[in-house]
């Protein structure tokens, strides 16, 4: 079963790669980068943790980063640069 | 005023992230590293001075007799040096901005992109004034110990 959003994953039960699949689709794969932000806003706002913040993004970032669209990529190597510059801020300046 | 030195210590982290990255994703699309790219690049001095004359400059021959090759090629290298120390310290002082920008040149649109550049152009410019009188606050501070903004 080949279809473009996301339904081949869910029948094989995976969730999570089901609902990459369809973000990915959607808007040229740009709803991939602005969901992650949008989470990680509200990761930040919920805990009041930067730094748990900052690595769940790098996580992210590294298991996403080699199945998401080329235009999104930039974004997510910014994203990864930022997250990291503002751990090493954390822990040289804290 | 404080902030400016948070900025430029971001900046070094930034720098630092780079070259991690750059390090540790080998494989990288030529148009996403040249974002990340760090400040030092392996030139011994001589390419900065070729540089800063706008290119196509022959140095004095060192072959001839007359010629020293110390004189000349050890000159360049040091004066090209001390271009590319300056050009480092700048780059960490307006980095910032520099990285901004070219993050933004990334959503370039096919349609006016002529208009684009040229607002980021002003953009970034602003940015560098605010920085600049930012970093004259502070030296103002660590040279006298008093804060203009208390």
């Amino acid at each position: 079963m080949t279809n473009a959003t996301g339904w081949a994953e869910l029948y094989d039960g995976r969730v999570i790669d089901a609902a990459f699949t369809l973000y990915n689709t959607a808007t040229f794969g740009w709803a991939v980068g602005a969901l992650l932000m949008v989470f990680e806003i509200m990761l930040l706002i919920k805990t009041k943790n930067p730094p748990a913040v900052l690595i769940s993004t790098l996580i992210f970032i590294a298991i996403y980063i080699g199945a998401v669209k080329a235009q999104v990529a930039g974004l997510l190597i910014l994203l990864a640069l930022v997250s990291l510059a503002g751990i090493l801020y954390l822990v040289f300046t804290k | 005023m404080k902030i400016a030195f948070k900025i430029i210590l971001f900046t070094f982290m930034l720098n630092i992230a780079s070259g991690i990255l750059i390090f540790t994703m080998p494989n990288l699309d030529p148009a996403y590293s040249s974002i990340l790219t760090p400040i030092a690049d392996q030139t011994q001095g001589r390419d900065e001075l070729i540089n800063s004359l706008e290119g196509n400059v022959t140095l004095p021959s060192t072959s001839s007799e007359s010629s020293n090759v110390k004189d000349v090629l050890l000159d360049a290298f040091f004066i090209g040096k001390i271009i590319k120390f300056v050009k480092g310290i700048g780059t960490l002082l307006f980095g910032f901005i520099k990285m901004l920008e070219s993050a933004l040149l990334m959503f370039t649109p096919t349609i006016g992109a002529t208009a684009y550049i040229a607002f980021l152009a002003k953009i970034s410019s602003a940015l560098a004034t605010i920085l600049s009188l930012g970093y004259g606050l502070g030296i103002f501070w660590l040279w006298t110990g008093k804060a203009f903004t208390d």
